[in-house]
């Protein structure tokens, strides 16, 4: 018998023995994996990004003031003598870039909510803001250089990128999304949640927009099921 | 200064070793611990690459990923079987007989036929690749296992090994033989292969090991991932599978250990045998 490693007969058997224990655990693991497979790994719906418009509230600032208001609604712009109206600006002047003359303005003048008509807007170069004039309903008085808020509830913005709220997460680090990955590995080809940091720009109770340019057919995971970066996922067949 | 000898083969030892250290070490790492270590590799850092010894916090997390969730890990595995069980036991049978004659008969131009033997043994896969392609695409075997077997039958480096081994049977036994009356497959049969069994089998663990590694052939004939064998693993090996990657690879070196440990006193054999007259 030739040297080798010097293996005796008895360990020779315990080898053979080991290779068979192997290929049989193999072939019942493929069983047990593909049981495994259908039953642990988490179910999850997605969504995809879209681009569109956001419905929100553009708040500004402004003071009351006294004396003639130019109206633009008109073709022939028109002049109100001796009235009340507001001259102010709104903090984010994007917001009114699809906002008509003429839409409602809630205001508060010391402590009173009162509505108000967005008769002219502006965008002020120097500022950097959309300075406006809202008229103030007729038949009360206001003291003339009163700060007033106020908000326009239905600034209607696009944005590139828009995704439902369902699918955004707050962490400590800010904003982030899970998006479903397909990945060629060893494990086959597999899906796996990736975290993905994401910027809001804007949102209201129901979505919100993105700076960050999402392809349209990435499909990000809905809330519901606990993630982890790199976790295992499927995606629901519906 | 033979403490000094063995102290430098040890150093030797250890550097071959090192690999595999690796491999089974940072396959009980975690997510985390292997982005901290090797996340520069992968390009998900910057930091430069950290080879630590011990996991700081071990976990069966990547086995548990790849022996239960992987359905596509065993059916590579069982790929592999399929390609390189059929694969050494047609070499075997095809290589012997003709090991045989190169070895014992004598013919014109035998000389010729084993330089010829020699010679295409030489040539690596990338040269007959596209001729391999070409042949196997008219025999309409592209992207099936018989891509890979058919090939790997008809391999000339058992035929040589063979050779070498059979050459060292004495004349005088087959001579015996065939006074008694055995016919040249008889001689075969009976005296050639049972003599040279250690040969065959070296030649049947070496064969086995380069296919279960063979990369090249199944990159090139396997379009379908279905049908790919272990040794392919890895097209794109990221951080979120770099660990299950790991724990793959200690999980493949098994049945190759296995292997070895079972033909090591055979292959140690073959390499006599090669060594008397090659």
């Amino acid at each position: 018998m030739y040297g080798g490693i010097g293996m005796k007969k008895k360990s020779k058997k315990v080898v053979y023995t080991l290779l068979i224990v192997f290929l049989f655990a193999m072939a019942v693991m493929t069983i047990v994996s593909r049981i495994m497979n259908e039953s642990h790994i988490p179910e999850v719906e997605t969504q995809t990004p879209r681009s569109g418009t956001l419905v929100l509230e553009a708040v500004g600032r402004g003071v009351t003031r006294f004396g003639t208001l130019e109206d633009t609604r008109v073709e022939e712009t028109q002049f109100f003598e001796d009235t009340y109206f507001v001259e102010g600006y709104f903090f984010e002047k994007d917001y009114l870039d699809n906002v008509s003359v003429g839409s409602m303005v809630k205001l508060s003048i010391e402590g009173e909510s009162i509505e108000g008509t967005l008769v002219a807007k502006m965008y002020n170069y120097r500022e950097d803001t959309m300075d406006v004039l809202i008229s103030l309903p007729e038949g009360k008085k206001y003291a003339a250089g009163c700060e007033v808020d106020f908000v326009l509830e239905d600034a209607r913005v696009k944005y590139p990128t828009c995704i439902s709220r369902e699918l955004v997460y707050e962490g400590d680090d800010g904003y982030y999304i899970y998006v479903l990955k397909e990945q060629n590995s060893i494990l086959g080809n597999i899906t796996i949640a990736v975290k993905t940091p994401i910027h809001i720009l804007a949102q209201n109770e129901r979505a919100v927009a993105v700076a960050e340019e999402l392809a349209s057919d990435v499909q990000v995971i809905l809330k519901g099921v606990p993630l982890e970066d790199g976790m295992r996922v499927r995606k629901r067949e519906w | 200064m033979k403490k000094l000898v063995h102290l430098g083969l040890l150093f030797l030892a250890l550097i071959i070793f090192a690999p595999i250290c690796i491999t089974v070490i940072h396959s009980f790492m975690g997510m985390r611990e292997l982005e901290l270590n090797i996340g520069g590799i992968l390009g998900s850092s910057t930091k430069p690459v950290a080879i630590s010894f011990l996991p700081s916090y071990p976990t069966f997390k990547n086995y548990k990923d790849l022996l239960l969730y992987s359905e596509a890990f065993y059916r590579m595995f069982w790929n592999s079987l399929i390609q390189s069980v059929p694969t050494v036991f047609g070499q075997v049978v095809v290589a012997a007989p003709a090991a045989y004659v190169m070895a014992k008969c004598q013919f014109n131009g035998k000389r010729i036929l084993f330089w010829i033997y020699l010679v295409a043994m030489l040539m690596p896969f990338q040269v007959l690749m596209v001729s391999e392609y070409l042949i196997l695409m008219d025999l309409s075997i592209i992207n099936t296992h018989l891509s890979i077997i058919l090939p790997g039958i008809f391999g000339t480096y058992p035929v040589f090994i063979l050779t070498k081994v059979f050459m060292n049977i004495p004349d005088e036994v087959l001579e015996a033989a065939r006074l008694d009356g055995a016919n040249s497959f008889t001689l075969l049969r009976k005296v050639v292969l049972p003599i040279g069994k250690g040969g065959i089998i070296a030649v049947a663990v070496l064969d086995f090991l380069e296919c279960i590694n063979s990369i090249e052939a199944p990159l090139v004939f396997l379009k379908d991932r279905a049908l790919h064998p272990l040794s392919l693993f890895f097209p794109e090996i990221s951080l979120y599978n770099v660990g299950a990657v790991f724990a793959a690879s200690v999980v493949i070196m098994i049945p190759a250990v296995l292997v070895f440990l079972i033909g090591d006193e055979y292959l140690e054999a073959g390499f006599k045998a090669f060594k008397v007259k090659g």
